[in-house]
């Protein structure tokens, strides 16, 4: 095997796998922050919204961190792969806008 | 259906310059205008709340250039590979320093990371600079599409194989610095009051000479090494409007400091960076990245996605409105000037 592609290979792959950990989690605590943050106003218990106080600062950490790293993934599928941006671009460039498009932002507020 | 296209990203890296522009402004000034640690906390607490959020627009930009126009993306990409890592890691490195220096209590250790966010968002600034000059001189693509920059080859004289770096890209990559620190310390100016807002808006004041004359000699430059640049303007005459609006922007920006209306200079500025690049986009248009070989370069007619554009037109207009909606409630909710205990 070309020794510049493995390691091409295994750049690409240790971006993709340290990224996917944090959107995963922002999307999943999106929802649990809703669920916390519904209960306090329902039952006007304290204790919830200070759950929910917490997670949204994990929350907020875990969406700067996906943001971070979601950046060196963006440039590695132009840098690292451009044969395969060009033929699958129009595709895998819509899903990874709408991942990164400005739908996401609204959560930065929860820092 | 690709000009819309183009017009898209042309406003996407537009807003991602008059954003994250003030930032960086504000960080290469950081350590000439805040002489004590209150008033550093001050200059951070006034970016805080928006530096990453502006910093989402360049990665917006990004993706809808990935979907809009792959090959455009796949030839740019590879071919400017090694400044892409250098901003990458300046990019890192200006992140750390203002997540670190907030963090840490002891001096040296937040001197360390003071001196690595305003080094890193200088350089930062630069090289956008000289990224767009890069764009507008044209880059080595051959008929494969594809080309490689190195770093530099022949400073002088633009050879056929070009690097990164020459005496034009240059010129514009100190054009960006000047613009954007001038940018930066009327931000600055406008979220601080007592001596550091004055300093700021000194520095401001201090800019404005240089600004001008490397406005007008980065004009005269264009035209020089492509004289192309002034085609759409002589067949659109409203194109015309552009430079007027450059030379307004800057005389407002020229009248209004001095009068303590940093309010009016920063939307001025914002005005200045606006047309700047639009003037460049007008001029470009439909060229996407010209090659030193004018056969060779791409276009929106040869670089666009087919179908997907239409797919991306009806979520993306929404993504939009919801961004615009976040931008105006973050900057409303973080107006006025900034105290030190605030937080963020």
């Amino acid at each position: 095997m070309d020794s510049a592609l493995l390691i091409h290979r295994l750049h690409f792959g240790f971006t993709v796998t340290f990224h996917y950990l944090f959107p995963q989690l922002t999307m999943g605590l999106a929802l649990l922050i809703v669920v916390l943050k519904t209960i306090a106003m329902r039952r006007n218990d304290p204790v919830y919204s200070q759950a929910a106080r917490f997670w949204a600062k994990m929350f907020g950490i875990n969406f700067v961190m996906g943001v971070v790293t979601g950046i060196p993934m963006e440039f590695q599928f132009g840098t690292n792969w451009s044969h395969f941006s060009r033929f699958a671009g129009g595709v895998i460039g819509q899903t990874l806008a709408m991942d990164h498009d400005p739908i996401r932002l609204p959560s930065a507020e929860a820092k | 259906m690709a000009s819309l296209w183009y017009w898209i990203v042309v406003v996407m890296v537009t807003a991602y310059v008059v954003l994250d522009g003030l930032d960086l402004g504000a960080g290469g000034i950081y350590l000439a205008i805040a002489k004590t640690d209150e008033e550093r906390r001050r200059v951070l607490v006034s970016i805080g709340p928006v530096w990453d959020g502006n910093e989402v627009w360049l990665l917006a930009a990004g993706c809808t250039l990935y979907f809009a126009f792959p090959q455009l993306y796949a030839s740019s990409f590879s071919g400017f590979y090694l400044p892409l890592k250098i901003v990458l890691l300046l990019l890192i490195l200006r992140a750390i320093g203002i997540e670190l220096r907030t963090r840490v209590k002891n001096t040296i250790w937040s001197s360390f990371f003071d001196a690595i966010f305003s080094g890193s968002s200088i350089l930062l600034a630069v090289f956008f600079g000289v990224a767009l000059g890069n764009v507008v001189r044209g880059v080595p693509l051959d008929a494969t599409g594809y080309f490689f920059e190195p770093l530099w080859t022949d400073f002088f004289n633009l050879s056929p194989h070009t690097g990164i770096l020459d005496w034009y890209t240059v010129l514009i990559g100190v054009l960006a610095l000047v613009a954007l620190t001038a940018h930066g310390s009327l931000y600055v100016a406008v979220k601080t009051d007592e001596d550091l807002g004055r300093r700021a808006r000194g520095v401001a004041i201090l800019c404005w000479p240089l600004q001008f004359f490397l406005t007008c000699t980065s004009l005269v430059a264009t035209y020089f090494i492509r004289p192309e640049v002034m085609d759409n303007y002589t067949n659109h005459k409203i194109g015309f409007l552009v430079p007027l609006l450059v030379l307004g922007s800057l005389v407002v920006m020229l009248w209004a400091n001095p009068k303590g209306k940093e309010k009016l200079a920063f939307v001025a500025s914002s005005l200045y960076i606006t047309a700047m690049l639009v003037g460049a986009a007008f001029a470009l248009y439909p060229v996407v990245l010209p090659a030193r070989d004018r056969q060779y370069s791409l276009s929106i007619h040869n670089t666009a996605a087919t179908h997907g554009l239409t797919v991306g037109l009806a979520w993306w207009t929404l993504s939009a409105a919801l961004a615009l909606q976040y931008f105006v409630f973050v900057y409303r909710m973080f107006r006025g000037k900034v105290q030190v205990g605030e937080g963020h």
